[in-house]
């Protein structure tokens, strides 16, 4: 079933716009929407809470228009930004208490336990939580509303190594029994690898790859290792993007323009990292060519 | 709605605000000084509610309130009534000290030159509260609709809704009567009770109607607003 469907999305800024972003997420799913800093990641989670208003495009959630009940929908989705700090002052315990009064379905006996789990001390104030903490903090409120669906804007970025693996086993956790679904931003590729069953790229605003698996997604493209002196426009045309280091050039181009190649070129496999890198290069091949 | 407000007082509204509202009230009672400022400190604790602490911390309070299952015209009612209760809050708190005043200044043997000499306008009479509700209604006017307009600047519409009425206040309350004598006669003697019982009626029906207004403007530009 389609817990979230994305179709269109149109945003208009002066100087950037989300142009016709479509995808959806299934129940039980983890998808992994990724790209880099400023690429629309947050513009287009706020606008499927309706954060920000649309010029064109539709959201569905739980199979219904999103604002044919707003209200209902907004209760089954937890929804956080990233990188924000609410009442820093203000404790958890008073943050929670005001928060929980929102929630019909709130259960009290479960947020002890997810605080309990997380290690989160209900007299801290908000300020004195660490980034990690923060994001734990968020994920116990949503749990303790029951929340259908999370959508969670870089809910890892600015953790360490093991907090970041902590969020993303929780997350597995989450879905584990099929009910829940997730949908987290993120510019970190290594999340994706962990713990994404789909990945949805966005590049300036428009969308790369939408609803892929990352198997799908990795099989789509090679990276190709030439000797430089080997190198020539043929080959070059071929390429989605490269770069010449060590006396190579190394490049990436789609597995199905791999047969075109001469058979001197080696092909490796890419990893998430390694694709996005190109990708992003070749939106920006001016900006590198020193 | 009844969540939000509970949030508004628990959450947004700063100690300190309750003390302008309350505490600065007694500035009413003080023979000189103009009358009408123990009205401003009130709205000057705005700040306070839409920004933060004294800490100078923003309290992210819209991205906050806007994730929670709420509807957006709800986030600008409750807004409004924290607002509307501390100016009431504000307007309860005077009037003892305008009692005050009366009773143990004006009665005083000699005040009549006394007061005369260092007058400050209108008194703190029922004049001065329909004043007063009109000044509030007017912040409010200016500021809650623009604030809601382009959420991210609030400064400009503050200072703008604040200083522009206040001037308005100061004027209507303190300098036309030091000006006109019979704009003195008529807003501040008791022989022109009843005129005075007519603008307080009056005033009520700006102050209500006024925030009825406010929030039908606020809301529409607040549902055109990105967050």
């Amino acid at each position: 079933m389609e817990i979230l469907k994305v179709e269109n999305l149109l945003k208009k800024y002066p100087k950037f716009t989300l142009d016709n972003v479509s995808f959806s997420l299934r129940q039980g799913e983890i998808m992994g929407f990724i790209g880099r800093n400023g690429a629309g990641k947050t513009t287009t989670l706020k606008a499927i809470m309706h954060l920000v208003r649309l010029d064109g495009g539709s959201i569905e959630a739980f199979g219904k228009e999103f604002t044919a009940d707003e209200l209902t929908n907004r209760k089954r989705i937890a929804f956080s930004l990233g990188g924000v700090n609410f009442f820093p002052f203000k404790t958890v315990e008073k943050l929670t208490e005001v928060t929980a009064r929102f929630y019909p379905t709130w259960d009290q006996s479960k947020f002890e336990h997810y605080l309990k789990v997380f290690e989160i001390d209900q007299k801290k104030k908000i300020k004195e939580l660490s980034e990690g903490m923060k994001t734990k903090y968020s994920l116990a409120i949503a749990l303790s509303h029951n929340a259908e669906l999370l959508i969670l804007d870089e809910p890892t970025s600015g953790l360490d190594p093991v907090s970041r693996d902590e969020i993303l086993y929780i997350f597995k956790q989450l879905v584990s029994d099929g009910k829940r679904s997730v949908l987290f931003s993120t510019h970190i590729t290594s999340d994706l690898e962990k713990c994404a069953d789909t990945i949805t790229y966005i590049r300036n605003g428009k969308l790369v790859v939408a609803n892929m698996t990352k198997e799908e997604f990795i099989s789509a493209y090679k990276l190709v290792e030439i000797e430089t002196d080997l190198f020539d426009d043929k080959i070059k045309d071929f390429l989605i993007a490269f770069r010449k280091e060590k006396g190579l050039v190394i490049g990436l181009i789609e597995t199905k323009k791999v047969e075109l190649l001469p058979t001197f070129v080696k092909i490796k496999s890419p990893d998430l990292e390694n694709i996005m890198v190109f990708l992003e290069w070749e939106a920006n091949h001016e900006k590198f060519n020193l | 709605m009844k969540n939000l407000i509970y949030k508004e007082w628990k959450l947004n509204i700063h100690p300190l605000s309750v003390i302008f509202a309350t505490v600065f009230a007694v500035f009413i009672a003080i023979p000189g000084n103009p009358h009408f400022l123990s009205f401003i400190y009130v709205t000057f604790a705005y700040s306070l509610i839409f920004v933060g602490g004294t800490k100078g911390v923003d309290n992210n309070d819209l991205y906050y309130t806007a994730t929670l299952p709420i509807r957006r015209v709800d986030i600008v009612r409750a807004r409004t009534l924290s607002l509307v209760s501390l100016q009431l809050m504000n307007i309860l708190a005077s009037i003892p000290f305008a009692i005050l005043y009366f009773v143990f200044f004006k009665s005083a043997p000699g005040s009549e030159e006394a007061l005369g000499y260092i007058s400050a306008g209108i008194e703190p009479n029922i004049s001065l509260y329909a004043m007063a509700l009109i000044y509030f209604t007017l912040v409010d006017l200016i500021f809650l609709p623009w604030y809601y307009k382009n959420i991210n600047k609030i400064i400009v519409p503050y200072m703008t809704a604040t200083f522009s009425s206040m001037i308005v206040f100061a004027i209507f309350s303190s300098v036309l009567p030091m000006i006109f004598p019979l704009y003195y006669e008529l807003f501040n003697e008791p022989n022109n009770l009843f005129f005075q019982f007519i603008f307080l009626a009056l005033s009520v029906i700006i102050y209500i109607g006024g925030h009825f207004l406010i929030v039908y403007l606020s809301k529409r530009n607040f549902a055109k607003a990105d967050i």
